[in-house]
């Protein structure tokens, strides 16, 4: 039977669809979908990564309320988001439009950009650790050469959180740059040559039509940029350890203390579950409000 | 400019690959022996097949080490091929890890998926958790028909004793004492052959230690942790009579008054600008690099400035340190050879650790690997070979103590060292921060 | 001054600040580089020098003898270019599907894949390494996955962790939603299937993304060490990323010379796939196939 088509195709149905998504899901439902479901089912248990594995209900979800260091570890991980993500996500557009030319100097200016993403963040937290060395680390030796005093950065209680939220900057500054650009290539040329003819200046063109085409890519970006920032893990661990005073504790780094240096991972899984469903909360709402690209008709 | 990129590229790739081909040309792997092994198929090796019922079927150990120091790869890897040598039928699969998260990953998932490794060298925090789940094997069977047995020193089986079995022997006993700069001492006007022996004196030298550039430190009179510093913390109250952890009764009892005197002595350091800030397991301490003129280590610290190569190795001096108050105590950090309960190969398995414990192997150990002398025999020959550092090290020994072994040691180090760093970085005095510390690891306890 | 001259002063100071901004992104690693070259009581002096008193190439030597690296670097090739190659397909595939294909639940099934990758790996890696370690019929195991140990140690076992994920499948998906429908409705009227439509006129149209997709997931993969490190046993099958950790640091001392000089080398192979791909990104003129 043959439906009339309609202009927005929401609401046909073809099972060629599933043969396309087939061979992905299938690797998806072993590898990464089962773990999960079965970490979800360990936050009910007090799982003790050996032996013991009883059912004890909500009992878990109930000690996960009155944990301080949770409480701290949420406002860390908010606060660490809200530093990461509104700077990346500008800064990465803004280098995009900036390094899309075509000559070779922006070729220079690309690969120089996305270097510290290819660094491991093992490698490049090192490196950091070194300049924000109190005793006699890079930063350092250049505020006292030009006579101001020297900061303890990392094990300073006020700058911790901003010292990991510039290492991450650093590092995944390539990331969002590259997107972007993969997304302005995208946008079709003719677009701009037809403003052009209308009278349109940089400015406009850019508003009406680099940000607009660009809403599947920003959704996108927006949406890894979250789930990564709220999984914020690495850095943390090797920078300063959740120090000091456990300012920086991330949701994953209490995850990670809990579950494989106190050998609770029934309530690391618990914390997971938790963490799982704000971000999917924070989703589920972008993907109703935001816009995250319509099929378009350029008609 | 294209040509030029390009060009550049290709140079730099060329000469990483020679590099690579270079290291792959004369490589030496941690599997060959370059230098004549001090240890030969004549060494008293004291078992031989007849009489111990293993069997003469392939047999495959895996064997994972926690730490990766480059010399004592090299040490082990020559043990080991010394070992097979004479077994043939015994393959060794070895590994190391790092220290912290990779062991304790690599650890749980062999643990957690059935796929235990027979033997295990571990530091002494892994026991109380690991030994009340079953992970580790109990030997006292193998120990007590063991005919080195009282060879062993008593404080290597103490250490690995968890609620009245002995699952282990401890391999490396890092007592520590107190390191100090001869050419510091003298700049400062300090005698070098009169080290501090209370805690007053100890922190008057440091005064006159530290070198200040307008408000920061440069140099640190004695050099402690900001954070993470139980390993200091907890040697300074037992000296002042704190028992920390009730063992009997399993519970914590350090917000009393001697340690809360103790924190306060360690947390003057900070108050008065005397610290270069630096977290144990994360930074080096500023010591080895030359700017401290004192401070609390073990063995492995001399190996690390010896290995560094820097000019001042020459002026260190040790002593044990005295603290003139209730009792003398350092702090032992432990390393234990452990075998896992579920090892299917568990009289292979002690053989090869019976084989790491002789005189030679041990001595091997301490010669190319900074190891301690675990052996009674030895430490005659250890003052003999380290005149300066022995002497020092032997003594620590002797009143050395590890961590609390409790079930729940992993949460009785968080909390200990949220007080240490709150009293350390001044935002609670010693007994609020104590106090505070003391109630969240019961209410955590309490469930 | 006249618009020329405007612009062109326009572009020198935004010249400038680029390169400024670049300047500071790159100081971490001429300070990398620079350490490479040094000696280590050279580095731990308390005097800091920015060049290296002698210029030490041999550190670069030295690092490679340290293990197997021709080994290491061969098993990181290995796996990261199979994993790209199998990524391109799947999640091209896939994201073709969700993108342009209306089908029941297609909306849950995508929700439920971005799960995937809101789930830390620090509770999912136990589970994932029993999964592969128990798998049945391989390595030795008997139908229900017991006897033998699975994945462990093999190639496949690393691989299968990096392919299974849904990053790809969300990047190709957006990229696809920008084709305008007529695009699909003039493919169904010269009668293509969506299979037909996708290999003839979508794919030829897809190489910026699979160039992302395959630089991204190449960078994700090479640099990744918490997953070879629990999967491998066997010195012969370390990857890069791992050898590196455990061969210059530890509980003695880090050897921070080798540890730079090593880093460098590792981080070859993705400076030189980047410089590779870089057309692709490239502002330049995109065709859509449709008009004129």
């Amino acid at each position: 039977m043959v439906l009339p088509k309609k202009k927005k195709a929401h609401t046909g149905h073809e099972p060629v669809g599933y043969l396309f998504i087939a061979p992905f899901y299938l690797f998806f439902l072993v590898i990464i979908l089962l773990p999960i479901v079965i970490a979800i089912f360990n936050s009910f248990t007090n799982y003790d990564l050996y032996r013991s594995s009883d059912f004890i209900g909500l009992s878990n979800y109930k000690t996960l309320l009155k944990d301080p260091l949770f409480k701290k570890a949420l406002v860390n991980t908010l606060v660490y988001s809200v530093l990461y993500i509104i700077p990346s996500m500008t800064l990465g557009l803004l280098l995009a439009l900036l390094v899309s030319g075509e000559s070779r100097r922006y070729q220079v200016f690309r690969t120089g950009f996305y270097m510290p993403y290819i660094i491991s963040m093992v490698c490049a937290s090192t490196i950091w650790l070194w300049m924000f060395d109190p005793a006699a680390g890079f930063f350092n030796q250049i505020l006292t050469s030009m006579g101001l005093e020297a900061s303890t950065w990392l094990k300073n209680p006020a700058l911790a959180m901003p010292c990991v939220v510039i290492v991450s900057l650093w590092k995944n500054l390539g990331y969002c740059m590259l997107i972007n650009l993969s997304g302005i290539k995208g946008i079709p040329a003719y677009l701009y040559e037809a403003a052009e003819i209308d009278g349109a200046d940089a400015f406009q063109k850019f508003r009406s039509i680099t940000l607009p085409m660009l809403q599947p890519t920003t959704f996108f970006l927006f949406i890894t940029t979250c789930i990564s920032s709220f999984n914020v893990f690495e850095q943390v661990n090797v920078l300063t350890g959740g120090g000091p005073m456990n300012k920086t504790t991330t949701i994953v780094h209490q995850i990670y203390i809990r579950g494989f240096t106190e050998f609770k991972m029934g309530y690391a899984s618990t914390i997971s579950v938790v963490l799982m469903f704000i971000v999917s909360i924070i989703t589920i709402i972008n993907f109703r409000f935001g816009n995250q690209g319509q099929d378009t008709d350029m008609g | 400019m294209k040509k030029a990129c390009k060009l550049g590229t290709v140079l730099l790739t060329v000469f990483m690959l020679l590099s690579l081909l270079s290291g792959c040309g004369s490589k030496a792997s941690p599997t060959d022996t370059p230098q004549e092994s001090s240890l030969t198929e004549d060494t008293a090796s004291t078992d031989s097949l007849e009489g111990t019922g293993l069997s003469d079927e392939p047999v495959t150990l895996s064997f994972i080490r926690a730490g990766t120091d480059g010399l004592a790869e090299a040490a082990y890897a020559e043990l080991i091929a010394a070992y097979t040598a004479e077994h043939p039928n015994v393959t060794i699969e070895y590994q190391q890890f790092n220290f912290g998260s990779e062991l304790e990953t690599k650890l749980n998932t062999l643990y957690a998926s059935g796929s235990a490794p027979d033997i295990v060298r571990a530091p002494i925090s892994t026991i109380a958790q690991r030994a009340s789940l079953g992970q580790y094997a109990p030997l006292d069977d193998y120990i007590n028909s063991w005919e080195e047995k009282d060879n062993i020193i008593q404080t290597a089986y103490d250490v690995a004793s968890y609620k009245d079995h002995c699952y282990g022997i401890a391999i490396n006993i890092e007592a520590s004492f107190l390191y100090y700069r001869k050419d510091h001492f003298i700049e400062a006007g300090l005698d070098p052959d009169k080290p501090p022996t209370t805690w007053e004196e100890l922190y008057e030298y440091a005064e006159k230690l530290t070198v200040h550039e307008g408000n920061s430190v440069v140099r640190a009179g004695f050099s402690i942790p900001v954070a993470w510093g139980h390993t200091v913390f907890i040697p300074f109250a037992r000296q002042n009579g704190a028992t920390l952890v009730d063992v009997e009764n399993n519970i914590p009892v350090f917000n009393d008054g001697a340690t809360a005197e103790a924190l306060n002595y360690l947390a003057s350091y900070s108050a008065n600008n005397l610290l270069i800030p630096y977290t144990i397991n994360q930074d080096q301490n500023p010591f080895e690099l030359g700017k401290a003129s004192m401070m609390l280590g073990s063995l492995s610290n001399y190996k690390t400035i010896i290995a560094s190569g820097v000019d001042w190795a020459d002026q260190l001096m040790f002593a044990p340190l005295v603290s003139g108050r209730e009792t003398e105590s350092c702090f032992g950090g432990c390393q234990i050879m452990f075998m896992s309960e579920e090892s299917k190969h568990k009289d292979w398995a002690w053989d090869f650790m019976q084989y790491l414990f002789t005189n030679e192997s041990v001595w091997k150990l301490v010669t190319d690997a900074g190891a301690t002398p675990v052996k009674n025999d030895l430490s005659g020959q250890f003052i003999e070979a380290y005149p300066n550092i022995g002497p020092a090290y032997l003594e620590a020994l002797s009143y050395c103590e590890g961590m609390p072994k409790v079930k729940w040691s992993a949460l009785f180090e968080k909390y200990l060292n949220m007080a240490y760093e709150e009293a350390m970085y001044g935002t609670k005095d010693a007994q609020t921060a104590l106090n505070d510390a003391m109630e969240l690891l019961e209410s955590e306890l309490g469930e | 001054m006249s618009t020329k001259t405007i612009k062109k002063i326009r572009r020198i100071i935004t010249l400038l600040f680029i390169s400024g901004l670049l300047f500071l992104v790159l100081m971490p690693f001429f300070l990398m580089i620079l350490t490479s070259l040094k000696s280590l009581p050279e580095i731990l002096s308390p005097r800091f020098r920015i060049l290296p008193e002698k210029w030490l190439f041999s550190n670069y030597v030295q690092a490679m003898k340290r293990g197997d690296w021709p080994r290491y670097l061969l098993n990181s090739l290995f796996v990261t270019c199979t994993t790209v190659f199998i990524s391109l397909i799947i999640n091209s595939l896939a994201g073709y599907g969700f993108a342009r294909i209306s089908f029941k639940g297609r909306d849950t099934l995508f929700f439920l894949a971005l799960i995937g990758m809101m789930a830390p790996s620090q509770v999912t890696m136990i589970p994932v390494f029993i999964i592969l370690k128990n798998f049945p019929l391989l390595g030795g195991n008997n139908l229900f996955g017991a006897g033998g140990t699975g994945l462990i140690n093999t190639y496949a076992g690393l691989i299968l962790p990096y392919i299974a994920g849904p990053f790809g499948v969300f990047l190709c998906r957006q990229f696809y939603l920008n084709f305008p429908m007529s695009m699909d409705d003039a493919a169904r009227i010269d009668g293509c299937s969506r299979i037909t439509a996708y290999f003839r006129i979508y794919l030829p149209l897809s190489k910026p993304i699979l160039a992302t997709l395959a630089v991204l997931k190449a960078t994700q993969t090479w640099n990744d060490y918490m997953w070879p490190l629990i999967m491998i046993n066997k010195e012969s099958m370390m990857t890069a990323q791992v050898a590196v950790v455990t061969k210059f640091t530890s509980e003695v001392s880090v050897q921070w010379q080798l540890l730079m000089a090593a880093t460098a080398i590792i981080i070859l192979p993705l400076f030189i796939l980047f410089l590779f791909t870089q057309k692709y990104f490239v502002e330049g003129i995109v065709t859509t196939g449709i008009k004129g």
